[in-house]
């Protein structure tokens, strides 16, 4: 079979699943078995090292374990290197999520949680200040959209307009000092959300760690945000952020499509009709001719 | 050789959960919160509240005592204020004095969790039975 080296985008023929060496880079590369049956419930082997972020052992409660499952890279980051770990992270969770989630050790926990909060702070990061200098640009772009939504009235003034504007630089020290914090907040959340769903589905059969790790190393969509295009950025961040959530769940919790794809979007369906349901109001209002 | 203690007190998962909590409790409590000037958007639009109107000032009036009002505000957000804060507290608690963190059933997760999709579903419906508040 065909594969693709995750560090080199070169391909090369293998007749093998797991873990072996890229022959062009000799960087290690997850080639995860698609028709692979779920693993046995397994005693999940104790950590070597706990990290300041290991979770306390849960007594009486026990994890399928994939003995095929290896660290992420980032979680080899004093090895690595933490530039480098990132770098290889991002390229698996990003651009092969089916391979990568599959393969991936779910009780890293503590390192999925500080990869997703450092992609989310730089991204923060930069959207703060893309927005403080670009502000006033910005600003009359979003008004032009916002006139086209009925009762747009209302938006004027409002937080909409004060976020896009870029505010005062007191508020922009403070956002890049809040940002990680602010990042943890929305990681820990949005997990909460997707489990929920899932519980409620019967997909979480390999627990809260492994949505935690998908919700984690997913955030490395979220670097597209960063880009200097003003909401579409964000836009496309956000999609491809909830395509890896899917697919990332459907591998680490060993669960189907269906269950996946709606545990991934009826979240960001709800906040999507809170947050952004303006623009969709204003559509369905055009197209009754209002 | 290093040796570890038995009982070496570590930040997990729902400590950071709890810590979580208590940031939520001290932002509603001492930051001016209800003076952002935030406009829902979906209410906006469209003039009715959307799942999550009334999180804040729920939030809010509880952490200054105001039941009644935190319970007009949102139901949910003051269930889910009261309940952030009371398993902050215990989970710290826990955390303190050392003890295992409970098993909780995988069926007791999945009725907590159907009860959350439906609270939610609750919440939004006498939101806009009530009409703007």
């Amino acid at each position: 079979m065909l594969a693709r080296c995750a560090h080199c985008q070169k391909t090369f023929e293998t007749d093998r699943f797991g873990v072996q060496a890229c022959p062009h880079c000799g960087q290690q590369v997850h080639l995860a078995d698609p028709a692979a049956p779920a693993p046995p419930p397994v005693p999940e082997p104790p950590p070597a090292a706990p990290g300041p972020f290991a979770a306390p052992p849960v007594p009486g409660v026990m994890r399928p374990a994939d003995p095929q499952e290896t660290a992420a890279p980032f979680a080899r980051r004093r090895e690595l290197g933490f530039v480098r770990a990132w770098i290889d992270t991002w390229k698996l969770s990003a651009l092969q999520p089916g391979l990568f989630f599959r393969a991936v050790r779910i009780t890293d926990t503590g390192s999925a949680l500080l990869f997703g909060v450092v992609s989310l702070t730089i991204s923060s990061w930069f959207q703060t200040l893309y927005g403080a200098l670009m502000g006033a640009a910005t600003k009359g772009v979003v008004e032009q959209m916002l006139r086209q939504v009925p009762r747009s009235d209302q938006f004027e003034h409002a937080w909409v307009m004060r976020w896009v504007s870029g505010g005062s630089a007191l508020g922009v020290v403070a956002q890049l000092v809040g940002a990680p914090f602010f990042a943890l907040a929305v990681l820990l959340v949005s997990a909460a959300f997707f489990h929920i769903v899932l519980l409620a589905m019967r997909g979480a059969p390999r627990g809260f760690d492994a949505t935690l790790t998908v919700v984690g190393y997913a955030s490395a969509a979220h670097i597209i945000g960063a880009a200097p295009v003003p909401l579409l950025a964000n836009l496309a961040g956000l999609v491809w952020y909830v395509a890896v959530v899917a697919i990332g769940l459907q591998g680490a919790q060993r669960i189907s499509p269906n269950k996946a794809w709606t545990a991934a979007l009826l979240p960001f369906g709800l906040v999507c009709l809170c947050c952004c349901g303006a623009f969709p109001a204003g559509l369905f209002a055009a197209l009754r001719g209002h | 050789m290093t040796v570890v203690p038995a009982k070496a007190r570590r930040l997990g998962i729902p400590e950071l959960f709890a810590l979580l909590a208590v940031a939520s409790y001290l932002a509603a409590r001492f930051l001016p919160l209800l003076e952002i000037p935030f406009t829902c958007p979906f209410r906006a639009a469209t003039g009715l509240p959307c799942a999550s109107c009334g999180m804040t000032h729920a939030f809010v009036h509880l952490a200054h005592g105001e039941l009644l009002a935190g319970f007009g505000a949102s139901p949910l957000g003051a269930i889910l204020a009261a309940g952030a804060w009371l398993y902050a507290g215990l989970d710290l608690g826990r955390a303190a004095l050392r003890l295992p963190l409970p098993a909780v059933p995988e069926p007791w997760l999945r009725r907590a969790a159907l009860a959350c999709i439906a609270a939610v579903a609750l919440n939004w419906a006498w939101l806009l039975f009530r009409g703007p508040a």
